[in-house]
């Protein structure tokens, strides 16, 4: 009875899941076949025993992170940083997105729009060189500005209570171009009736903006949203390694779990290790997401990921 | 009525004038990055490390362009490359994401959950680099195949959450519209949905060209025959063989050679605005699908 | 329903990993079981003389971007090869953008080739050796297909290639000192009556007439950290047990008889470094930026930001050339601000070549590399290029550059693997900068009165056992240990009493311990 309905159903979706077939045979051999490899984290390995005959090692590849005192430090920070990019990304680019929907100046519109889009082709590492050439000590810009006007000079790269807003204005100002079209092609999807309507109803333009458009953008914040929680224990490393670099000092406030793994391993550059760390991220994300996921679901169940 | 009419202008004139400060303010604190590394390109790298960047350049010099176009015809090649890659990886990756994206989000669709968690679960866990590069180089043997630079920038599960979003968005009327008119799947996709869509598709084209137009680091991998090098690779290897050879040096304590004297900071400034410069018009094209447009009204008269 | 679908996706998903383990389970296997069966085969038919009767074709593995004549140098070497040894040889390179990421998966994914540029240190050797991916040379094995190579590289080298007891590359014999001199100006020595610098206190004499006279110049090139090698390390006879994490752990290379190993964080010498450092920081003696800076050891100086640099004696007079040639008045030249203590020549592991574990022909390899090393002809080639065309030799020992050789330069297409020094041509200057002359002086008098001659000095250290330790002692490094190096710590015993703490939360005494026994064993060995 039961198989017959399976099948049944099979048959009923036959054009939809034939559609889906390359996207789910892609996954399966470009994402699921390799995860075979998270099986490293507990192994010691070795390149004449291969992936799966190495020797276990239990948990020994662990060892490193949470033996070092640091574990708890480094994952603090990662997700108070992503916490923090979270909000302030999704307010900025929102607010980016409604006003390029609904200021007038067409040219204007254009030319802003691409040229947020520039800091995204700008590498890290050139972001560091210019980052350097504003905040340094002795020739930075902002420094010869205080200087000239008789202020104290700042040691910015001395100071950690400094970077965590530096590498949040930088983390913005890198995403905002990238980020806002999203929300600004959600907007284009908008019925425009509900619009017309509105200006009939005599609503002015903050209304409109306040009971039509953010309302209707909530799913695609929502989901945006819930992506990055996906990836709360996940550091962008070039980011952090590249603005920060090797500076100790700073690493009270700016060290996350991704720029951690790299130092301790940059010498051994062990894959199983790396595997171990990399393991510890995952199953944490996927716990944080399996659970805000099923609470997201529990309020509306259109808003959820799966 | 008067009163009305002057009201409404006050509150679009209040916010015309945020909008422009802050999307103004915050397109100069884009700009001007840039135009510091577009003038540092054409600086003197001497000049450029002992008093760095400026708005204007230093001591304006053409050495950086001429090391990135040494060889003109590798890079022209790279540029091709580059190109056709792109083109076709963005058609290919466009279909697979927005037929996808379709299907997951059918609401009568009954197991959509359940394939939106096997694309969504791929994002947590991974198995590393190791594994995915014996794959692709032992059992899909594509060393120095073009394949090696499609395939792994296919099919991103981050652009087909927000495509399924969007489409999401489209209200269902239109399909239940085409379902009694006796459209079937596909048909409803084709040609329903995707025309309801070019926002979106515009979005998750120009992100999928972006990915490939920047991509290096499976050139890196996969790719040993220097003719077919993409341009960002290309361009990255010029400049990190310049850092990391003298980095080296430092660690080996070996001796200092002939590298030591080519410009690296104006190298690195000269390869992001050669890298930006045509990508840059890839944008406004995309533009042309940012327009206000969906109606119910329309279809369903 | 729902329940059902969810179980078939998941057996679904479970077959398909159990047939992906399976299979990525078999491959490698058949990957090595091969060449190992052939490897026996060819034994048994060698265990009287060598039988070269069968062509192969070598596969070589070398660091760096190549160079447009690589190719056509090679050809000729396989002619060579071809005739000598019935072999012929490519190469592809690694280059210095991606070798870190591409060395480690060359051996991961079985890839077919059969020789390796390696180093101790900064090339993948100790990595890749104690992961099994390279052939180990046993003496049997050198002394029957590299007997030419066992009459050149020195007994030493083979001891500081060994990991775990064991060899497993054919390290290059080369003459250098990684001794750090300090480059300085000697127009502003003059300026400021300063006649000689040979002692730590004649340099910050020379460093506190700059920092009080010179608005433009800071004394020392950005990185203050570059001190600690002159001022921690070689101005007291220590050395770096090679092989340790980082510059923590360490000997007295001027006392053969001290075999004893120290933490030089809790040494008194070390505190009384970190004051100095931090005096010398506060006056300004180095950027604030330190840590962050961009700039490379040498912009500075050359560009005339910086007073002085620190580095290898090669380097520092690369770089005194380059401004003399600039600004001839700057008078660029080196100094030596300990000039009597001994000090030990550059690890002969600093480079090599090792063998695939997995080649199809280790023995050829190993005389491929055999004449590579010590047939003069074929050492010119890779080193130089083709005479006439690259270079022109000048007598035995010497050579010019000729117009192509940018086609092919000199000593940079990766043959240092196997520098031999006995073979070394030098580039023949007319008239040579006065530094270089102090160069070579100071080389000489290096060489014959002020060589180390340590039992340590050929001792590797192996962190198998204590990986874990280690790789959390190197990211404390960075954090603690660095700057307190350059001097930016606000309180410095108090920064001290950190350092050690975490330290020694972190193991650092657990590999130590491990350090001094892997010694103590090896002592015991060589008696």
């Amino acid at each position: 009875m039961r198989s017959k309905g399976f099948l049944f159903k099979v048959r009923k979706y036959r054009v939809l899941l034939l559609m889906l077939t390359p996207a789910v045979l892609y996954t399966l051999i470009f994402s699921y076949l390799p995860m075979a490899g998270i099986v490293l984290a507990f192994k010691n390995y070795n390149y004449a025993d291969g992936i799966f005959r190495s020797p276990w090692s239990g948990f020994e590849n662990f060892r490193f992170f949470f033996s070092s005192g640091q574990a708890f430090k480094v994952t603090r920070n990662t997700i108070l940083y992503n916490l923090a990019f979270m909000l302030v990304n999704t307010v900025l680019q929102l607010a980016v997105a409604i006003f390029l929907s609904e200021i007038r100046g067409r040219r204007f519109k254009k030319i802003t729009q691409s040229v947020m889009f520039l800091p995204y082709f700008i590498s890290w590492v050139i972001v560091s060189v210019i980052a350097f050439n504003f905040l340094s000590h002795d020739y930075g810009i902002i420094n010869s500005f205080l200087q000239s006007i008789g202020q104290n000079k700042i040691d910015f790269y001395g100071t950690p209570k400094y970077w965590v807003g530096i590498l949040i204005f930088f983390n913005a100002w890198k995403a905002v171009g990238y980020g806002s079209v999203i929300y600004l092609s959600a907007i284009m999807g908008i019925d425009t009736e509900m619009y017309e309507s509105a200006e009939i109803d005599g609503a002015n333009i903050f209304q409109r903006i306040l009971y039509i458009t953010i309302p209707s953008l909530t799913p695609t914040i929502i989901i945006l949203l819930l992506l990055a929680v996906g990836q709360i224990f996940r550091g962008n490393f070039d980011m952090f390694y590249q603005l920060v670099g090797t500076n100790g000092i700073l690493f009270d406030t700016t060290d996350v779990i991704d720029t951690f793994t790299f130092r301790a391993l940059i010498r051994s550059n062990d894959v199983g290790m790396a595997a171990a760390s990399g393991l510890y991220q995952s199953v944490f994300c996927f716990i944080t997401i399996v659970t805000t996921n099923y609470l997201v679901k529990r309020v509306d169940k259109d808003y959820s990921l799966f | 009525m008067a009163m009305k009419k002057k009201k409404r202008r006050t509150d679009i004139l209040i916010f015309n004038i945020t909008g422009y400060i802050v999307t103004g303010l915050v397109a100069l604190l884009c700009l001007v990055p840039f135009v510091m590394i577009l003038s540092a390109s054409f600086s003197e790298e001497k000049l450029i490390l002992k008093e760095g960047f400026s708005l204007l350049p230093r001591n304006f010099s053409l050495e950086a362009y001429r090391t990135v176009f040494e060889k003109p015809e590798i890079i022209g090649r790279a540029y091709l490359v580059t190109t056709v890659i792109t083109i076709i990886g963005t058609i290919l990756g466009l279909t697979l994401t927005s037929m996808t994206g379709y299907v997951l989000q059918r609401k009568d669709f009954e197991w959509r959950n359940r394939f939106s968690f096997f694309f969504y679960f791929t994002t947590l866990f991974s198995g590393g680099i190791v594994p995915y590069y014996i794959l692709m180089v032992r059992y899909l043997r594509l060393k120095d195949s073009y394949l090696a630079l499609i395939l792994p920038l296919l099919f991103n599960v981050f652009n087909l959450i927000v495509m399924k979003n969007y489409m999401n968005g489209i209200p269902v009327a239109f399909t239940e519209a085409a379902i009694i008119d006796g459209c079937g799947d596909f048909s409803i996709y084709y040609r329903i949905i995707l025309p309801l869509s070019k926002p979106v598709l515009a979005t998750i084209g120009l992100f999928i060209t972006l990915a490939y137009w920047n991509d290096w680091y499976n050139s890196m991998l996969y790719i040993n025959d220097d003719s077919k090098y993409t341009l960002q690779y290309f361009l990255y290897m010029r400049i990190n063989n310049i850092e990391a050879y003298k980095k080296i040096i430092a660690q080996s304590g070996g001796m200092a050679g002939s590298f030591i004297e080519l410009p690296t900071q104006t190298l690195r400034m000269a390869l992001t605005v050669v890298v930006t410069g045509p990508i840059i018009f890839a944008y406004p094209f995309a533009q042309k699908y940012f327009v206000k447009g969906i109606t119910i009204g329309a279809i369903k008269g | 329903m729902g329940k059902r679908i969810a179980v078939l996706l998941l057996t679904l998903l479970v077959t398909v990993l159990m047939i992906s383990a399976c299979t990525v389970r078999e491959r490698p296997a058949d990957g090595n079981a091969q060449p190992t069966q052939s490897q026996q085969k060819d034994q048994d038919s060698q265990t009287t003389g060598i039988d070269t009767s069968k062509s192969v074709s070598l596969k070589m593995y070398l660091l760096g971007d190549g160079a447009a004549d690589v190719d056509l140098v090679y050809g000729e070497i396989s002619k060579i090869l071809k005739e000598k040894i019935n072999a012929t040889i490519t190469v592809d390179f690694l280059s210095w953008a991606d070798h870190d990421t591409r060395y480690p998966l060359l051996f991961s994914s079985g890839e077919d080739f059969d020789l390796i540029f390696t180093a101790a240190g900064w090339g993948h050797y100790e990595q890749t050796a104690t992961k099994k991916g390279f052939y180990e040379l046993t003496e049997d094995f050198l002394n029957t297909y590299a007997p030419d190579i066992m009459k050149v590289v020195p007994e030493i080298a083979w001891d500081q290639a060994k990991i775990n007891g064991k060899v497993y590359m054919v390290p290059n014999y080369s003459i250098e000192y990684g001794y750090d001199v300090i480059g300085v100006r000697g127009d502003l020595m003059e300026k400021y009556g300063i006649e000689k610098i040979e002692s730590k206190e004649d340099l910050e004499a020379y460093y506190d007439a700059i920092v009080k006279n010179e608005t433009d110049i800071t004394p020392l090139a950005t990185q203050g950290i570059g001190l600690q090698y002159p001022y921690l390390f070689q101005s007291r006879g220590w050395q770096v047990v090679r092989g340790t994490p980082l510059p923590l752990i360490l000997y007295e290379t001027a006392n053969p008889d001290n075999t004893t190993l120290v933490s030089v964080i809790e040494t008194p010498e070390f505190r009384e470094y970190a004051h100095k450092m931090k005096e010398m920081a506060d006056k300004g003696y180095w950027s604030r930026d330190s840590l962050t800076s961009n700039d490379t050891r040498s912009d500075p100086w050359v560009l005339g930001k910086a007073a002085s640099m620190v580095w290898n004696v090669n380097n520092v007079s690369y770089y005194a050339q380059q401004i003399n040639k600039e600004h001839p008045e700057w008078k660029a030249t080196f100094v030596d601000i300990a000039p009597n203590v001994k000090r030990p020549v550059n690890p002969y592991t600093n480079n090599g070549v090792a063998i695939n574990a997995i080649s199809r022909n280790p023995e050829r390899a190993m005389m491929a590399l055999n004449l590579f090393m010590t047939d003069k002809q074929v050492y010119d080639l890779a080193a130089y290029g083709i005479e006439g065309v690259h270079y022109k030799a000048v007598g035995d020992d010497m050579y010019t550059p000729l117009d192509d050789a940018g086609r092919f330069p000199a000593e940079t297409v990766c043959n240092w693997g196997w520098n031999n020094e006995n073979l070394k041509r030098k580039l023949y200057v007319e008239n040579p900068d006065p530094v270089v002359i102090k160069v070579q002086e100071a080389i000489e008098k290096w060489k014959n009165e002020l060589t180390s001659n340590h039992p340590l000095d050929a001792f590797s250290f192996t962190e198998d056992n204590v990986k874990n330790e280690v790789a959390v002692i190197s990211t404390l490094t960075t954090q603690y240990f660095d700057p307190i190096c350059v001097g930016i710590v606000e309180d410095v015993d108090k920064a001290i009493d950190e350092l050690i703490a975490k330290m020694k939360e972190a193991g650092i005494d657990k590999v130590l311990q491990e350090a001094q026994r892997q010694v103590d064993q090896y002592l015991a060995s060589k008696r």
